[in-house]
């Protein structure tokens, strides 16, 4: 197999003045070579935090437990002079808002020819050769001129470009992208995705891609995995979790993501909104707003179960049957 | 005919910008909304859409009269509302409401639920004692779902979603009738702005308020709208009736717009051949010559280079600013 990342019980918590917080509750995920790992979440399910552990970023306060393997090497119990090397080389996060990512005062060539310093040790005339190969795969046009601007100076749909390409420039297995185009208008974000699928089919890397657009989620993901108030509600093959859906929590968000093509009068909202992470419901955390919810369901936390091949849910009841 | 509620014509926006060097300061004028011409009619939505600096928001800001205008006519309720003086304004206001997109920053930090959204009463019912103000709070509250258990707490207790309720409570507390709402779903989750959404089509068939909805998202617009305008750099591109808009997209950037959505269903997302537009919206400080949008779009021939289209009715109530559109159709 081709398994290049793993992530096996892991949880994180952060401590606060008002007590401990659970952000990621147990969870377990992995990605293979060559696929697009698709994690849908609303805010605060702690999708982005069960990433920013795995590239060694959590906050001071964050504690994190469990196992996070790239291809062999365990991540979380590793010296920050190795992770810096894996970090940026062979595992590399793209970030929602390109503007703040991208430090404003180096010139974007400057920032880029970095990476490559740092883990090829490579002189200023190999690099710029690298990265105006890597500036004419991602779409940026002029490339010379470009690596001589601030970010400040391109638009924001470059700008994610160049992090894009910063990203790809030492060829990782894994790239993480965290919600990259919810800052970008809706035309740059369909030359994104597009964009991101080339990467996948011809550099072969794992992408990670966290958002909360189904709408992105099915041009391009192979595998989903739904967060919910830190935990994984469901997963699966991207087919099976549209067609077969098995938590109710996933028919809500499919119910209620507008599409061109569905003419309704009435959305079908999921009452309420996510729990607080501090005071999470007893039972199963999304039981406050689901519909067929019944007494076990108050009481007892479900587990993540394997319904069918590849498909597992985090539900007490197969979803259709009362 | 029917009485519209607000009129537009050849609405032009200016702004100054620096443009010099250390030792000299030069202003250069861009129009940021070029003769843009609309109107909207009793309790009816009319959906603006376009992308991020495209004058969607100082569209909605000089029809306020939060900026200034450089010319053209904005008729409110049949009076002309570009040149009273500004002590009648308030008057006018009382009929206008605002949702804006960020809900917290939006409401007052230092003020409680109940003072935000009893502050158009202070302004326009003064006759009005506490009590029965208090008693339209919470009116006004039930309405759009919250519970006036929380009359008395402050913004930052609530949830993003439970904000933009408080700003839609303060909008319908006057009983306006005519709500701009400014990207009012973009900053929620999607189970919430699904909540939302429901709340403004629920409150505008009961008190038939009319709305502007202004969006960058278009799956959104077409939800709630009856009419869609869509702007590209400050002039109007195409406006139409949502189903002809959706079905029969006249403008080359409606068209690539329409395509660049993506749809919630994997095998027809796969299937499914993309028109990408190439590259980003100009700067709209230096636009192109002649159209607009001739630089990212395909049809682009040499006229449009050289004359701006003039809008052209395709059919009534469907106008395209566009020069390829009556030749296809002669065709």
């Amino acid at each position: 197999m081709n398994r290049l990342l793993e992530i096996k019980d892991l949880s994180v918590v952060f401590d606060t003045p008002d007590g401990s917080v659970k952000a990621v509750n147990n969870i377990s995920l992995d990605v293979d070579r060559g696929e697009c790992l698709a994690i849908v979440g609303e805010s605060g399910s702690g999708k982005s935090q069960t990433f920013l552990t795995a590239m060694g970023l959590l906050a001071d306060n964050g504690r994190s437990a469990g196992i996070i393997n790239l291809n062999g090497s365990d991540l979380l119990n590793m010296q920050r002079n190795d992770l810096n090397k894996l970090r940026g080389n062979r595992i590399a996060m793209i970030f929602q808002d390109p503007m703040t990512a991208l430090t404003p005062h180096m010139k974007v060539g400057e920032q880029i020819r970095e990476v490559l310093d740092h883990h090829q040790g490579l002189g200023k005339k190999a690099a710029c050769e690298i990265i105006r190969e890597m500036f004419n795969k991602v779409n940026i046009p002029e490339p010379d001129r470009r690596m001589e601007m601030y970010p400040h100076e391109l638009s924001g749909g470059l700008r994610q470009r160049v992090m894009i390409a910063m990203a790809l420039i030492c060829k990782p297995d894994v790239i993480i992208a965290d919600e990259p185009t919810t800052a970008l208008d809706v035309t740059v974000q369909a030359q994104i995705m597009d964009l991101l699928n080339e990467i996948k089919t011809e550099i072969g890397a794992a992408i990670i891609l966290i958002t909360h657009d189904l709408g992105v989620v099915a041009g391009i993901a192979d595998r989903v995995a739904v967060m919910y108030a830190g935990s994984i509600v469901e997963s699966g093959e991207v087919f099976d979790i549209f067609y077969n859906t098995k938590h109710p929590y996933t028919l809500g968000l499919l119910n209620c993501s507008l599409s061109l093509e569905k003419k309704i009068d009435f959305l079908e909202a999921i009452d309420g909104h996510p729990p607080n992470p501090n005071n999470l419901p007893n039972g199963c955390p999304f039981n406050p707003r689901c519909k067929n919810v019944r007494d076990i369901c108050r009481e007892e936390k479900p587990e993540i179960k394997i319904k069918k091949q590849n498909h597992s849910s985090a539900c007490h009841f197969e979803l259709g049957v009362k | 005919m029917r009485e519209n509620l607000l009129d537009v014509e050849n609405l032009t926006i200016k702004y100054k910008v620096k443009n010099g060097n250390l030792f000299f300061n030069r202003y250069r004028e861009f129009k940021a909304i070029d003769q843009v011409s609309f109107n909207i009619g009793p309790s009816e939505t009319l959906g603006l859409v376009g992308e991020s600096g495209c004058g969607k928001s100082s569209l909605a800001r000089a029809i306020v009269k939060l900026v200034g205008l450089d010319s053209g006519k904005v008729t409110w309720l049949g009076k002309d509302w570009t040149s009273s003086h500004a002590s009648t304004d308030r008057k006018f206001r009382e009929n206008l409401q605002l949702v804006f997109q960020d809900p917290l920053a939006s409401l007052n930090p230092r003020m409680t639920v109940s003072e935000i959204i009893s502050e158009p009463l202070e302004n326009y019912r003064k006759d009005l004692s506490v009590l029965e103000k208090i008693e339209l709070v919470k009116k006004s509250m039930e309405t759009v779902g919250l519970s006036t258990s929380m009359i008395n707490r402050y913004p930052h207790e609530f949830s993003g979603g439970q904000c933009q309720r408080i700003g839609i409570a303060r909008a319908i507390i006057l009983k306006p009738k005519l709500i701009i709402c400014d990207e009012p779903v973009s900053a929620l989750d999607v189970s919430i702005q699904a909540q939302v959404i429901n709340l403004l089509k629920d409150l505008q068939k009961r008190f038939s308020i009319a709305l502007l909805f202004i969006s960058h998202d278009l799956s959104v617009v077409k939800h709630i709208s009856d009419r869609v305008m869509v702007l590209y750099l400050g002039r109007i591109m195409e406006i139409a009736n949502v189903n002809d808009l959706f079905s029969n997209p006249s403008h080359p950037y409606s068209q690539a717009l329409l395509s660049a959505i993506p749809i919630p269903d994997p095998i027809r997302e796969k299937e499914r051949k993309r028109d990408n537009l190439v590259g980003d919206a100009p700067s709209p400080i230096f636009p192109p010559s002649g159209c607009v949008f001739r630089t990212r779009c395909k049809k682009s021939t040499n006229i449009c280079s050289i004359k701006e289209p003039r809008e052209k009715i395709v059919k009534l109530g469907h106008r395209v600013a566009c020069h390829h559109v009556s030749d296809e159709e002669s065709k």
